[in-house]
């Protein structure tokens, strides 16, 4: 019995030793791991890397290899990280910082595997050129981002936040609800990375399923994206630029709904996002530059600062060579001579812009490069946080109404009737440097502040100084003629003798060519182009409304005149008559207030103050007095009125007179009235703007220049075609009889005008989000249609 | 005997509440029954729908749910109530100008339109038509939704919409839609594309600018 029971100890004994032994001796690198002989092996298998580990390129190979010629070809295997710490997860699922997943993201080859990838040993070791390398490797520098942005946001909340209970009193747009438990409400779902994605020069961020994809460079299906860390960062950032921008669209009545840069056309919200999410890639690596592999090699990567070799002759970081607005926005560095219309290279300004922020910060607050690129990270936070609040509220003090007008209309402002672009983006950031970094009293810029001039002087050598106040209230600004009210808020103004470089025109400098002879729109009706544009718009997003009679344009003649029946695009021909380039210039043919709402018929808009619009005469139908004489915010008529010819006199009708004078059914109207309405939807009965396809964008005007002149290549004299983006499109009833006049009142503005943002009549301030579904801040262009069969 | 009551009457007092906050949140239930149907023409050019298949979820990159899985895909992803904390009428989610009060069915809120059964295949159709050939569009449901304005409700339902394209293009987004017509009334989550070298749109136009303007539009 003794000897048994010594016998079951010992056994005991040597079993336990030799299991803890094991698990001792599998946490210990071997002789053969060491880092020297792990760095010069070109093999990355479980073999030479310990639990939890696993080589990964922690940069992209241009970097590494220090060859900016590098072979496509080139065995990858020779610039593998020594072993790093991948996960102790046994899948690569990454981030507890989100509340409500488990975790904040996962990574797997494609979407049909089961799960994220799972470690068979422990290890994450694998060849380079395997598909699991690929997910080790996206998931090493999507934890990294990750990691740091949770850490950015532990700061922004508990450091660079300012305290609104604190006697300074300024305000923040970061929401302290979404913060639980250390834990951050920023997205209901995880995020998946798909590394292997069949993609020619192309890596996406789907927003609907959450997920990443990253494809291949060129036509070599070797050359994988997901080998390059920048574009893992750039397309993480796109996905970090949803949370910052809905970051007070969670926990609200309208939460489902949230808000996006841009869409799938030039806008200069979509220009915005990409220069951003390349600045992810540099608030990571604090390197300038973006993609030097996988887009390197079909001559498609990007600098984000002026030093860079890449740039152009006269492209410098000094304070006149600057990449600046609008002049920029058609350079692309890979071929500098030809302008191009993209959201790829317009977005170039606002990373340029937020790198040279970060090292002018680093160096006048004597802060670490690190340091600053996380404040300025924070600054995004709070800039996008206010600019995509859908609920109107903006900031923590802020109230319903101060930004995108008011819960109901927030999407129709936001990327319709005042959109974020390169004016209200950059002055938001200043105002948010202003009331942290720049205010004295916080001491945050090594003692002392970043003040107003730097701020100002930096912004204006990008040309964007193009505010005159920081517009710290917003909708919630104070009339200067109502001083008794105790809620009177006045903005900050910006100091005139800052702006040097910065250029603000006159609106009345837009306008149709008046070239002799030049055209001043052009209409586009083939059948086939026009049905193959909507059936994209269906299959783009846009929320297409047409009636089912108009689907394939079937009544489409392709002449080049509006013709009853007919799916129109009209294009037009924009001039910049000023000495100076306009940017971001914008037409829109959305229902706005310019209607008496009883009569529905025209506004004289020179009634309204400071409006300018003297059509039509009352002679001619137009009326003013009642409802005509205050913009409201929810009153709004569509573009085009029609000429009614009565016995003893022409007039400008409304649509819905016009259809009750023809006595026709409403049934036979663009718009179907649904049974038991209580009013008919016959407004736009005859001629509608599409929903979608309601808005021109144009990157720039060139001084004394048309768009065709301004995109037109030097070599050849010749500009490319028109894109979807720089048409407005019209849906015209086969009821209305050939010989029918409408006119469309459009509106027009830009982003380097003076007039159309400042409110001339509340000198140095914004116009507010009402006025934006009025006339004073754009320029009326009308377009004269005749209907001809 | 004392503290065998007072036991008893605890047990019961700590059974009743359970019971009633159970009963209450099973009430408040969202009743959404996501089921994702492929909308495409046929040779004979109708429109026809089905439910999406195993290869339809892998060209659209979207993961199969569950009962499409292989039996050893047994690892979903952990059950998410993404609902926590919203208002809920008719199993709907309340949006707009709401408050608490609606939760009560008692309480009368006129309707700008009615549920239609046929929706979505309305929803199908109006997408499918006029795409390419061997185009399909998935749809899958997300949220049933009820959106106050004004003091009058609309049904509506939070879908995904999923293209994809012959040539494997493919495209994916949000919408809210009319319960009623199937309409599309606004859509977000875009996807975003990188896309080097993309060509542009490119209108063609009969001839080259400066243009020859002859639609007889007048402008001032």
């Amino acid at each position: 019995m003794g000897k048994f029971f010594w016998g079951s100890k010992f056994i005991r004994q040597t079993f336990t030793l030799s299991v803890v032994s094991m698990i001792l001796v599998s946490c210990v690198p071997g002789v053969g791991k060491n880092v020297r002989t792990r760095v010069a092996a070109s093999t990355n298998g479980s073999s030479v890397v310990g639990i939890n580990q696993g080589r990964v390129l922690l940069d992209n190979p241009i970097i590494l290899s220090k060859n900016p010629n590098l072979s496509a070809s080139e065995d990858l295997a020779k610039y593998l990280s020594p072993a790093v710490l991948i996960t102790t997860n046994s899948f690569l699922e990454g981030n507890e910082n989100c509340l409500g997943p488990l975790h904040c993201f996962q990574v797997s080859e494609v979407s049909s595997a089961p799960s994220a990838l799972q470690t068979p040993d422990g290890k994450w070791g694998f060849q380079v050129q395997t598909e699991e390398f690929l997910q080790v490797n996206t998931f090493y520098h999507l934890k990294k981002l990750f990691d740091q942005y949770f850490e950015n946001l532990n700061l922004s909340f508990n450091m660079f936040k300012p305290d609104s209970t604190s006697a300074e009193g300024k305000d923040s747009a970061l929401p302290s609800a979404i913060v639980v438990g250390g834990q951050y409400k920023l997205s209901n779902s995880i995020l998946n990375a798909f590394t292997n994605c069949d993609e020619e020069n192309n890596a996406y961020y789907e927003q609907s399923t959450e997920s990443l994809c990253f494809g291949y460079s060129g036509t070599n299906k070797k050359v994988r994206w997901a080998h390059d860390s920048t574009i893992i960062y750039h397309e993480a950032g796109h996905y970090f630029q949803k949370v910052q921008l809905n970051m007070r669209n969670y926990g609200v009545s309208d939460e489902l709904k949230k808000a996006q840069l841009g869409n799938h056309m030039y806008t200069e919200a979509g220009s915005l996002g990409e220069g951003l999410a390349d600045f992810y890639s540099y608030y990571v690596n604090g390197r300038s530059h973006w993609g030097e592999w996988a887009a390197g090699l079909v001559k498609s990567s990007r600098p984000m600062s002026e030093s860079d070799a890449l740039h152009a002759p006269g492209i410098s970081t000094s304070e006149d060579q600057r990449l600046s607005y609008p002049d920029y926005l058609t350079y692309n560095p890979n071929a500098a001579s030809i302008p191009v219309e993209g959201i790829h290279m317009s977005g170039m300004i606002i990373s340029h812009y937020l790198v040279a922020l970060t090292q002018d910060i680093e160096t006048k607050c004597s802060m670490a490069n690190k340091d600053a690129r996380e404040f300025v990270m924070y600054i995004l936070n709070e800039t996008f946080a206010e600019l995509g609040d859908l609920s109107s509220v903006g900031t923590e003090k802020g109230s319903a109404g101060k930004v995108n007008m008011s819960s109901a209309l927030a999407t129709t402002w936001l990327y319709k009737n005042n959109p974020i672009n390169y004016r209200s983006f950059t002055q938001t950031i200043a105002k948010n440097l202003l009331n942290t970094i720049g205010n004295p009293v916080l001491g945050r810029c090594n003692g002392s502040d970043y003040n107003q001039d730097y701020i100002e002087t930096l912004l204006d050598s990008y040309g964007l100084l193009l505010f005159k106040s920081y517009n710290e209230h917003r909708n919630l600004t104070g009339d200067p003629t109502y001083t008794g009210s105790s809620t009177y808020k006045t903005n900050t103004a910006t100091k005139a003798i800052n702006r040097k470089k910065s250029v603000l025109i006159s609106k009345t400098n837009i306008m149709l060519d008046p070239t002799s002879g030049a055209s001043s729109a052009f209409v586009i009706d083939g059948k086939k182009q026009i049905a193959d544009r909507l059936a994209t718009m269906k299959y783009e997003g846009f929320p297409l409304a047409i009636s089912p009679e108009h689907e394939g344009a079937p009544y489409n003649n392709g002449n080049s005149k509006v013709s009853p029946g007919e799916v129109v695009a009209i294009a037009l021909n924009l001039y910049n008559n000023s000495n100076s380039t306009m940017g971001g210039i914008e037409v829109l043919a959305n229902d706005w207030d310019h209607a008496d709402v009883s009569t529905g018929a025209p506004c004289i808009m020179s009634s309204v103050s400071n409006a300018t619009d003297s059509w039509p005469q009352a002679a001619e139908g137009g009326v003013s007095g009642g409802t005509c004489d205050a913009i409201s915010e929810t009153t709004s008529a569509p573009v085009c009125f029609v000429q009614l010819n009565e016995n003893n006199s022409t007039r400008w009708v409304s649509q819905r007179e016009f259809r009750e004078k023809m006595a026709l059914d409403t049934n036979f109207c663009l718009t179907k009235t649904p049974a038991g309405a209580a009013t008919n939807n016959d407004k736009d009965c005859f001629m509608k703007a599409i929903n979608g396809a309601d808005k021109a964008t144009f990157s720039k005007l060139n001084p004394k220049s048309n768009w065709g002149m301004t995109m037109a290549n030097p070599e050849t004299g010749k500009a490319y075609s028109y894109d979807w983006g720089n048409v407005v499109m019209f849906e015209v009833s086969k009821h209305i009889p050939p010989g029918t006049v409408f006119d469309c009142r459009l509106r027009v503005r830009f982003t380097n005008c003076d007039d159309c943002f400042h409110d001339s009549l509340r000198p140095n301030n914004d116009y507010k989000d009402k006025d934006y579904n009025g006339q004073r801040p754009f320029k009326l262009i009308h377009l004269t249609i005749p209907v001809t069969d | 005997m004392k503290k065998t009551i007072l036991f008893i009457l605890s047990i019961t007092v700590a059974c009743g509440i359970t019971f009633y906050i159970k009963k209450n949140q099973s009430e408040k239930f969202v009743d959404i029954k996501p089921q994702w149907k492929t909308y495409s023409i046929n040779k004979e050019e109708k429109v026809v729908s089905y439910n999406t298949t195993q290869e339809e979820f892998q060209q659209a990159r979207i993961p199969a749910p569950p009962d499409l899985q292989d039996a050893k895909k047994d690892r979903a992803p952990a059950a998410i109530n993404k609902f926590a904390g919203r208002l809920i009428r008719e199993k709907r989610v309340l949006t707009g100008d709401v408050n608490k009060d609606l939760e009560d069915e008692d309480t009368e809120l006129q309707m700008h339109n009615a549920i239609n059964p046929e929706w979505k295949d309305n929803l199908g159709k109006n997408l499918i038509i006029g795409q390419d050939e061997n185009t399909k569009v998935l749809i899958v449901e997300q949220t049933p939704v009820i959106e106050v304005r004004d003091g009058k409700g609309r049904y509506m339902e939070e879908v995904i919409i999923t293209f994809l394209k012959k040539n494997g293009n493919r495209s994916s987004y949000r919408a809210m839609v009319d319960s009623s017509s199937g309409q599309i009334l606004d859509t977000w989550d875009r996807t975003i594309n990188e896309q080097l070298m993309k060509k542009r749109g490119g209108i063609i136009l009969p001839s080259n600018m400066p243009f020859n303007n002859d639609s007889g539009i007048i402008t001032r």
